[in-house]
């Protein structure tokens, strides 16, 4: 693998280089840990779905047009996070602001498009036990939704005062991954939620 | 594999040429048999429990009548995972060199390996073992216990 | 994990980063630092915390940490431990009335929260803590501000739960607090709402606790330290926190849920409306049978690696205990509804799990008798550590043999609910927790004070804290065998139970005066023990290559490992090569230590670490404020905690020049195109 004396001599990057920092394992040891959290509340929809006496859910099938337009604008948002990095990592600033940028306003989007499926909803968290379950889920993955906005918005700001490069940048890295992290539990919620009461 | 002289799976494994293969091949050994074991009681345990009580009162037998034989094809699955998992942990092992002796190092001297890769082989045998037992051990209860019966 | 990274080498990486500009990447400094060089010194005036106030609530030293949790655990356990003894006065006769009955629910409530949540891991982690840096050859944690941060949440998580005890609304349904008597209905005051919140609260010291130590194991070992030679602490703790990553959420969730349930009106665990009540049972006991071997397998990982010390040989069977520790925790997940055989489950369901229950006796008897082995083929030698560790075992196999008794489903319903359960909790989590915890005081205790502790009153407390306690809970096997169900205040004397349950109290309080003695030892020994040597054990693992108390820094150079056993190498011999203690990586531009590869320690970046800060202080306050809104409706106070908690975040995320989380003051900075 590797010999002791080239070993010696071997430059080694120094500080929070990309995927070597602690903060990269850091945030991977912290997704596995939300994961299973979005894991149980899937379970519990489930468990108690299973052994519902009644239709369900009570109030019938749920609409499908602007719950899949709305998980196609999360998606679209994480691939402009991808790209925005990409473009740190090409020097290209500009583009990287624009891109970070894009992926607020669609995070934003997606935001009002679920607040505005809540305010749809003829019945409330303590209405029936559905009701529970689906805004206690909606509600997790929003608040998620959130404060990844918030980490992408710092994320912006730190790239704006040109505060990474092609060499340092795993803030981005970093921020990205959660960002992605918080779609893809989305894709389950949205399967669970939307998708699973069609079967 | 085995034809091959000691000599060179030593090097085979100072340098390995695919490490990806291999760190594919080390975590199938390490977490083939235990992950066979964790999807045989997540899949048996809800079905079982499902097909007996499903709502408020429990049914006298299962929702579906060969209920037993589709817990008995899954531990059979399963149990097929955990011996692949063990084939492929028992080869590593013994593909892994003993400790190459590394001559003439300095006083602060690198081991290429210092006995990781036989380490988790070992690891991977043993690990692969005790899930393979706790395969059979799970099967056995869905073998013997009929489904849905009172405990008398 | 992403897979490609276990196997990356500096080698892909270091072409990237222009030669010359030694901000972003430089070859270390490979030399010596002695006691008293200019270097040395050097490394004590960049390490060491600020005297006084400031430096203590802004320190990140593991070492400070890890004592604060040890010290703070210990204080819980007595609390908890006088508790226990209250409630044996309550039980040494028939139908006495010291206690009222919903005093007597509050108090062993408290007793198994106080035992369970605020003892039995924040103790461990306590040492871990202390000790993994030591044990790995780092200079500090992975991330040592949230180190900090994971210790004052315990604490305030703690003030927490023990809030309402005073005015007499302490939680009150059980440390596992089923519903519905936990629901709104049966449980009307702020008795259940403390303990849910307070449990969420603690969940996030637990997580960022785990996560800490996730990423030391895989990124701060020594050069050299491939995945073989880590100590067995280090894989007990290290599949605790790996569980912990995986089933705290399941304790969170149940305790919002029921909260919810509680004050938002949901009907997650409501009858009446389609909740189920074993839903919480399930959420919680997926938790807490993981729970109880993270509370337990560290403590093996004392034994593992303290016991040899006194037995003048390696451990036997190194990678058999590596592997047991693991495959305990990996089985520990599937076995969760054996705490809930008698819910009326079907029987094929059942069964599984009291099978798959039987399966932990498989690595648990490699355990023991890995140990066995080490006490047979070595030379013990009897001191007070020694001691413990034999006592350990002993618990360990009556512990365990009861327990698999009731993996059988039938036997379990008869001791379901029964003292014979309360004995076998107590012998596994005494056994396997108290005694390795209190022997790792005595064999570390000169490691963390530069004292010894005295050996004559350490014998004694042993043999006292042994006697009593074998007094104390062997006859609740046989009170839960004459039907005695737990948790009830009082006994009628016609019940046949009266002669057990005095034995029970008697033994009880002698076993108090051992502990009694213990702390007695602590206290004395602190002032005027025999000063220690950097090695006063004669042991083999790095902790002891460093003077005692370790200087801030831990280890003037970073030492080269080449075995398991550092500091016997000349005596053992089983490899050519011999590790470098003296000789290392100098390190010593600000806050630094060497980043190496997962499994093979190679070398592989040189790490910026944070100096001490206020942040994590300042965060634990506010986050623990949210939660205190929280429970007392204070919705705008609860507001401006969040606002409050989200503006030192980000002063704490804020990319730093001197970490290289972002660009130093380059020589080279690129235009922008």
């Amino acid at each position: 693998m590797v010999n002791a004396d080239q070993l010696l001599v071997q430059p080694l990057p120094v500080g929070s280089k990309d995927k070597l920092s602690g903060g990269w394992w850091g945030v991977l040891a912290l997704i596995v840990t939300e994961g299973s959290l979005f894991g149980y509340l899937l379970f519990a929809y489930f468990y108690l779905a299973s052994q519902a006496e009644q239709h369900w859910p009570p109030a019938g099938l749920p609409d499908l047009l602007l719950p899949s337009i709305n998980t196609a604008i999360l998606l679209a948002s994480s691939v402009c996070v991808w790209a925005s990095e990409r473009c740190i990592r090409k020097k290209q600033t500009q583009w990287a602001i624009a891109a970070m940028a894009l992926a607020i306003v669609l995070g934003a989007f997606f935001v009002g498009i679920q607040l505005n499926e809540w305010d749809k909803k003829t019945y409330g968290m303590s209405s029936d036990l559905y009701g529970s379950l689906y805004f206690t889920i909606t509600g997790f993955h929003l608040l998620h939704v959130v404060i990844g906005l918030a980490i992408l918005s710092l994320l912006l700001v730190w790239i704006s005062f040109s505060y990474f490069n092609e060499k340092r940048h795993v803030a981005i890295t970093i921020g990205g991954v959660y960002w992605h992290f918080v779609d893809v539990v989305w894709l389950f919620v949205f399967a669970t939620l939307y998708l699973f009461p069609y079967l | 594999m085995s034809s091959t002289g000691k000599q060179d799976m030593a090097k085979e494994h100072r340098a390995p040429p695919d490490s990806s293969v291999s760190t594919y091949r080390t975590l199938l050994a390490l977490f083939g048999a235990p992950t066979s074991w964790v999807g045989q009681m997540s899949l048996s345990e809800p079905l079982a429990a499902y097909a007996c009580y499903p709502h408020q009162v429990p049914l006298p037998a299962p929702l579906w009548a060969d209920l037993s034989v589709i817990l008995a094809m899954i531990s059979l699955i399963c149990l097929a995972g955990g011996l692949l998992s063990g084939y492929v942990a028992w080869n590593l092992w013994r593909q892994a060199s003993p400790r190459p002796v590394v001559t003439g190092a300095g006083e602060h001297a690198f081991e290429a390996d210092g006995g990781q890769t036989r380490f988790l082989a070992r690891l991977g045998t043993m690990s692969s073992f005790v899930f393979i037992v706790a395969i059979l051990f799970t099967g056995c209860a869905v073998l013997l216990v009929p489904p849905c019966s009172a405990w008398i | 994990m992403a897979i490609s990274d276990l196997t990356h080498s500096p080698a892909d990486v270091s072409p990237s980063d222009p030669p010359g500009d030694d901000r972003l990447s430089r070859v270390p400094d490979f030399g010596r630092a002695p006691v008293g060089s200019a270097a040395e010194t050097h490394l004590v005036h960049i390490w060491e915390a600020a005297p006084g106030w400031r430096g203590s609530l802004s320190t990140v030293d593991h070492k400070t940490i890890g004592l604060r949790y040890i010290v703070t655990a210990f204080i819980f356990l007595l609390i908890g431990g006088i508790e226990a003894l209250i409630m044996r006065l309550q039980l040494a006769g028939p139908s006495l009335t010291l206690l009222t009955p919903e005093q007597y629910s509050q108090l062993f409530t408290m007793h198994g929260v106080t035992m369970i949540f605020l003892y039995a891991l924040p103790i461990l982690s306590g040492f871990s803590n202390y000790l993994w840096p030591l044990l790995l050859g780092s200079r500090d944690m992975a991330f040592p501000r949230l180190n900090a941060l994971s210790y004052w949440i315990f604490l305030f998580a703690g003030i927490f739960m023990y809030a309402s005890f005073p005015i007499g609304q302490a939680p009150n349904a059980g440390w596992f607090n089923y519903v519905p008597f936990a629901g709104p209905i049966y449980n009307t005051g702020p008795n259940i709402d403390v303990f849910a919140l307070g449990m969420v609260l603690l969940g996030i010291s637990t997580t960022v606790g785990s996560v800490n130590f996730v990423v030391t194991l895989f990124r701060m070992r020594a050069p050299g330290m491939t995945i073989n030679r880590v100590p067995i602490l280090v894989w007990g703790t290290l599949t605790a926190s790996v569980a912990n990553l995986l089933v705290i959420p399941a304790v969170s969730l149940a305790f919002f849920l029921l909260w919810l349930d509680r004050q938002m009106g949901t009907y997650f665990f409501d009858v009446a409306n389609g909740g189920k009540p074993l839903l919480w049972q399930h959420l919680f006991w997926i938790f807490g049978h993981p729970w109880v071997y993270a509370i337990v397998l560290p403590a093996m990982g004392i034994v593992s690696d303290a016991l040899p010390t006194f037995c003048r040989r390696p451990l036997v069977g190194y990678a058999a205990m590596a592997l047991a520790t693991m495959a305990t925790m990996l089985i520990g997940f599937e076995v969760w509804i054996h705490h809930m055989f008698a819910t009326g489950l079907p029987t094929v369901a059942l069964s599984i799990f009291g099978a798959a229950s039987m399966v932990i006796s498989i690595p648990s008897s490699v355990a023991v008798f890995s140990w066995i082995a080490t006490i047979w083929l070595g030379r013990p030698v009897f001191k007070t550590p020694f001691l413990f560790f034999a006592g350990f075992v002993i618990l360990f196999v009556i512990g365990g043999l009861s327990g698999v008794m009731t993996a059988a489903v039938s036997l379990d319903w008869q001791l379901n609910d029964t003292y014979f359960i309360v004995a076998h909790l107590h012998y596994v989590l005494l056994g396997i927790n108290v005694f390795p915890v209190i022997g790792g005081i005595y064999y570390w205790f000169p490691k963390f004070t530069g004292r010894m502790m005295d050996e004559k009153m350490g014998k004694w407390s042993f043999w006292v804290m042994f006697i009593g306690f074998n007094a104390g809970f062997f006859p609740m096997h046989i009170s839960g065998l004459l039907g005695m169900p737990r948790r009830v205040y009082t006994y009628s004397s016609r019940m046949g139970w009266d002669t057990v349950n005095m034995i029970t109290s008697i033994g009880s309080f002698v076993f108090a005066i051992g502990v009694l003695i213990f702390l007695v030892n602590v206290a004395i020994s602190l002032k005027r023990g025999a000063r220690a040597g950097a090695n006063p054990w004669d042991a083999a693992t790095l902790e002891w290559s460093v003077p005692s108390p370790p200087p801030a820094y831990n280890f003037a150079v970073i030492p080269v490992v080449a075995s398991r056993h550092p500091l016997w190498e000349d005596r053992i011999g089983e490899s050519g090569n011999r590790s470098s203690l003296e000789e290392g990586y100098l390190l010593m531009e600000g806050r630094e230590t060497i980043g190496t590869s997962p499994i093979d320690a190679v070398p592989e970046i040189i790490l910026k670490m944070p100096d001490d800060s206020y942040t994590p202080f300042f965060v634990g306050l506010f986050v623990s404020l949210v939660f205190v809104g929280m429970l007392l409706h204070w919705w705008n106070f609860t507001g401006l905690m969040i606002i409050l908690t989200i503006v030192a975040l980000i002063v704490w995320m804020w990319p730093r020049k001197t970490l290289v989380q972002r660009l130093p003051d380059a020589p080279q900075r690129e235009a922008h195109g």
